[in-house]
């Protein structure tokens, strides 16, 4: 199988879909000419032409909005809005368009669209351009929000994207770029939507990661396993909808569970799946569920802060030490 | 809104303690000033009055532990609200972990304030499927939890032995209490432990004297009123023993308050003998038997229990020759004596049988340096060894 | 699409039936929402959509049952959906604000004022990746022509020459604030040039002027000239929701604009062109019996069950 990176992973998996599909296109702010602000569309305006891979104003809104306008019209849009932090300029376009308008209109419309955008949580570059916003938009009902961690996940994951009849944010980790792993050369290699992974078999405590937090969570898994403690790594993958049933079953069996994530604690990631194991799993329980994410405060610029504000393996490690003691 | 009631401090290191009795009932009409309800702590048995009126409704069960400062109740504007209230109900502290506190500023911890028995989900229903009842166990998770490992423990133990287990009960009560208060004193204070053997053959001759007289006096004396006399002659002459660390700073009391170990049957109470320097033998022996009765009884009230600034330990009187007390925090010194026995020892070059004693002396060594502490020693042993020069000082 | 001068004004009097008994209906607490009435300014759908084939797009707004039946939506399932009955052509999901017939090029309507000029701007963008000569045409008011998505979508059409017709109906009041009083420059269409996008300035109240600039528009949009700003000067004859006080504005100024009354203008027009009373007559007397048994069907139609709700919310 061939190595590739998260970056050509996703290059790669438009390229495929384009080619197997006329009707997807790529649109969005510096992804022709320049090949993507973060080069993840490199080579595609040169195999598709400028009429299927095109550069746009910097207007979110609009970028958005012809998305939903041409998937009504029969096309299946990839946008890309280039940092998650933009979304607020084109929320509208996401939360009560392209969500509702199948809903709407009683299914008269599919809303085929892929809105591709980066997340640069811990890149260290401020305020505007370091928020994990998938809980943000995993709210809206009629979205599906989905954060691959691996090159292969991001491939199978962003195909299968590509393929659905339902609008889905597609979340980029641009800290992951350059992760390298082998991937199936197989050009309906696909990962199913709202299908979480066990990243790591373990039968003490269950951690629920996400994002940049997979790697860390193996990590500290690694770690403990030094001491005797079994972690089993799950990564959703898809935010939503969230597989809660592989993380119940990995819950019942374990009877502890912690959740990390760059997704701040308030009305977060962790606070979902969190209630959700209460919920589910409440008699199955030996400790209370833990949750490690950043604080309820902006990033401000510079790593230093991005370091001080987010989980590290040794935090991860020591909530799973605490849920064992 | 409704008033509070809640459990009072009534002492400087007091942090929890049984609510052993209401004197009200749902609904009825308290007056301030009324006796409300009844706590145990230290053995004290306490009356609590209501600090406001109303209609009262109670959240707590008799015979519970609650901390400091714990909600047990509310006094309501009508009857009607106050049976209607639903306050969080309080609930007991069996399981729940004092954290260490330093003995002088008592914190009580928040979490301590609205604990209860914990017994994670799991572990409640593995325990419910082997009818075992999870308040029985002894929970290893957090904070005392019931854990998963307890009740699969139990449920092993179970198994392997056929016949009924280590018999186990809840560390409560009194018993707690001294747990909680041996490990401070350890915890917090440097000590240092040393002995001196006293002569006590004029003591001796002392004390049938005033046996001899006991009708006269109107009570017995004991080797323990008179060596107990004697520390309080010294601690007055020297109030660097008669201090105390608390927080970030030397206090220095200015009455001599000895306390004087009474075992019970259930453990040991330390009622206080105050201003001690200023009593007569008599006085003090009246006072001994007056408090070791009541100690008995279990009728000691708080006000006997406080404010000592020494203790005195006769383990003698179980056979002892010599120990090391542990210090009652905050105080700085305690003194343990052992049993009065015929030894040989030399004398002026000649071998001879003396009545002798070991005192053995704790002091806190952050505050009190070697030599003081040896001054201590040579003072005490000179007022014993001559208990004539001590009478002599007597006003 | 050619139609005969009787057809242009059957079509204005059914949306004219149309909202006046749905006023009634509301007048009658038999209306379950707001309605946003298009009283007045019928001549605009009627004009624009009269040059329109199917297979042309047209995205609404929260004022659009107008441009549903002048596109071609059968009266039956409109009506029923904006009563929001099981029997509407969203099965009642919809409501007021939306409707929709994919058949028919119509892309819904909208709730958010200014969220139909990008969505109207991707259909063009469809359109031109297929090549069929297909246009796309945006309704808006001119309320929204102070929205952000109007510049975005102005520029984007003008840089990528979409056949985009953007429709501005201008009424006069934005919601419930004279337009010019939130404006510097009280001609929408003025604002055209500075994208690079052809305009003109339309009387929305002549459906056959408004028709014949929609027919430029669409001839420059077919052959790939780009895309044209008509704004249509129209007037709103009701609040801007039944039940509005109308207190930012004069009875007279109204009683001003119902005189020059789009539909009676043109009846004028078709007698002056020797089309008989009686014929005009009964042509209305049929029309008001198609709307009113479409009320019937609405009024008599089950509404959807609420667990229904929980159904669609993916594809």
């Amino acid at each position: 199988m061939p190595t590739k990176t998260y970056c050509w992973a996703i290059i790669d998996a438009m390229r495929e879909e384009m080619a197997r599909d006329d009707r997807v296109f790529l649109m969005g702010e510096d992804v022709a000419a320049a090949g993507g602000a973060f080069g993840a569309s490199r080579g595609l305006l040169d195999a598709f032409g400028p009429a299927r891979v095109r550069d746009t104003p910097i207007s979110e809104e609009i970028i958005v909005g012809m998305g939903v306008g041409a998937a009504m019209a029969g096309k299946r849009p990839i946008v890309e809005i280039m940092f998650i932090d933009f979304l607020g300029l084109c929320l509208d376009q996401i939360a009560n368009q392209a969500a509702k308008t199948h809903y709407i209109y009683d299914g008269m419309f599919k809303m085929p669209l892929v809105i591709r955008t980066s997340s640069a949580v811990e890149m260290g570059i401020g305020p505007h351009h370091s928020q994990a916003w998938e809980a943000l938009v995993a709210h809206i009902p009629g979205l599906k929000v989905v954060m691959p961690s691996t090159p292969r996940d991001a491939k199978g994951l962003l195909k299968s994207a590509i393929r659905d009849d339902n609008p889905v944010i597609f979340i980029e980790h641009i800290a992951m770029h350059r992760i390298k792993e082998e991937i199936e050369d197989d050009e309906d290699f696909l990962i199913p939507l709202g299908r979480a992974d066990i990243k790591r078999m373990g039968s003490d405590v269950t951690v629920v990661a996400s994002g940049l937090m997979v790697a860390r969570a193996l990590a500290a898994a690694e770690q403990v396993a030094g001491e005797g403690i079994s972690v089993e790594v799950i990564d959703p993958r898809t935010i939503s909808p969230l597989d809660f049933d592989t993380i119940a079953a990995s819950v019942s069996k374990t009877n502890r569970c912690l959740v990390v994530s760059s997704s701040h604690k308030n009305f977060g990631f962790g606070s979902e799946v969190a209630a959700e194991i209460g919920e589910r799993c409440f008699f199955d329980l030996d400790q209370p569920v833990r949750r490690l994410s950043p604080p309820f405060t902006p990033a401000p610029f510079g790593r230093q802060f991005d370091q001080f504000l987010n989980p590290d393996a040794d935090a991860i490690v020591a909530a799973v030490r605490d849920l064992m003691a | 809104m409704a008033h509070e009631v809640a459990i009072p401090k009534l002492g400087l290191t007091m942090v929890d303690c049984t609510l052993t009795g209401w004197s009200k009932a749902d609904g009825d009409r308290v007056e301030k000033g009324e006796v409300l309800f009844e706590i145990e702590t230290d053995k004290i048995t306490s009356e609590v009055e209501a600090d406001a009126a109303g209609y009262l409704r109670r959240f707590a069960e008799v015979d519970t532990m609650h901390t400091v400062g714990a909600v047990i109740g509310g006094l309501y504007e009508t009857r009607n609200a106050a049976l209607a209230a639903t306050g969080v109900v309080a609930v007991a502290l069996e399981a729940v972990e004092a954290e260490p506190v330093e003995a002088a500023h008592v914190v009580v911890p928040a979490a301590a304030a609205a604990g209860r028995l914990r017994v994670s989900p799991l572990a409640r229903r593995i325990a419910k499927g082997a009818g075992i009842d999870p308040g029985g166990l002894t929970g290893t998770g957090a904070r005392g939890a019931v854990l998963r490992r307890d009740v699969d423990a139990a449920i092993a133990g179970r198994a392997m032995v056929a016949g009924p287990g280590p018999k186990r009960r809840p560390l409560a009560g009194l018993r707690k209490t001294i747990a909680r208060n041996m490990m401070q004193s350890l915890q917090m204070s440097a000590q240092m432990t040393a002995f001196a053997r006293v002569d006590m053959a004029e003591v001796v001759a002392l004390r049938a004297s005033l046996v001899a007289n006991e009708a006269a006096l109107g009570v017995r004396v004991s080797f323990t009123d008179i060596v107990l006399k004697a520390c309080a002659v010294v601690l007055a002459r020297m109030p660097d023993i008669n201090s105390s660390i608390i927080g970030d700073e030397i206090v220095t009391w200015d009455e001599v308050n000895i306390g004087l170990a009474v075992a019970l049957d259930d453990g040991l109470v330390v009622p206080v003998v105050r201003r001690a320097d200023r009593k007569s033998l008599v006085e003090i022996a009246q006072e001994r038997l007056d408090l070791a009765a009541r100690a008995r009884a279990g009728r000691l009230g708080h006000e006997d229990m406080v404010a000592g600034t020494f203790t005195l330990s006769n383990f003698g009187s179980y056979g002892g020759d010599f120990e090391t007390p542990l210090l009652n925090p905050p105080q700085s010194a305690i003194l343990g004596i052992g049993a009065i026995t015929d030894e040989v020892v030399a004398r002026d070059g000649q071998i001879v049988i003396r009545p002798m004693m070991m005192l053995s002396m704790t002091f806190d060594h952050r505050l009190i340096d070697g030599a003081v502490a040896g001054r201590f020693r040579a003072e005490l042993r000179a007022l014993l060894e001559r208990p004539a020069t001590m009478l002599a000082g007597l006003r | 699409m050619t139609q005969d001068p009787i057809t242009l004004y059957q079509s204005m009097l059914t949306i004219r039936e149309c909202e006046a008994q749905l006023n009634d209906l509301f007048a009658k607490n038999l209306f379950p929402g707001y309605i946003h009435s298009y009283l007045g300014q019928e001549a605009c759908a009627v004009g624009i959509c009269s040059g329109l084939n199917d297979t042309d797009y047209i995205v609404s707004n929260h004022r659009g049952r107008g441009h549903y039946l002048a596109k071609g939506m059968a009266l039956k399932p409109m009506m029923a959906e904006m009563l929001g009955k099981a029997t509407g052509i969203c099965g009642g999901r919809g409501g007021e604000m939306h409707a929709a017939d994919p058949a028919l090029g119509i892309l819904g309507g909208n709730g958010i004022v200014g969220a139909g000029m990008p969505i109207g701007a991707g259909a063009a963008l469809a359109a031109q990746m297929d090549g069929l000569g297909a246009v796309a045409v945006v309704f808006f008011g001119e309320g929204a022509s102070n929205n952000g998505a109007f510049g975005e979508t102005l520029n984007v059409a003008a840089a990528w020459k979409l056949p985009l017709i953007l429709v501005c109906e201008n009424n006069l009041y934005a919601e419930m604030t004279p337009f010019a009083e939130t404006v510097g420059q009280p001609d929408v269409a003025a604002r055209a040039t500075g994208y690079g996008v052809a305009s003109e300035i339309v009387d929305g109240n002549d459906v056959l002027a408004v028709r014949a600039a929609a027919g430029r528009a669409v001839d420059r949009a077919r052959v790939g000239a780009g895309p044209t700003l008509l704004e249509l000067k129209t007037y709103r004859w009701g609040g801007h929701f039944e039940g509005d006080p109308r207190k930012y504005r004069t009875r007279e100024e109204e009683a001003e604009w119902k005189a020059r009354c789009p539909v009676a203008r043109y009846r004028r027009h078709l007698v002056d062109l020797g089309v008989e009373e009686d014929r005009l007559g009964s042509l209305e007397a049929v029309v008001a019996a198609e709307v009113a048994e479409a009320v019937t069907f609405a009024l008599d139609s089950p509404l959807p069950p609420p667990e229904s709700a929980l159904l669609k919310v993916f594809a």
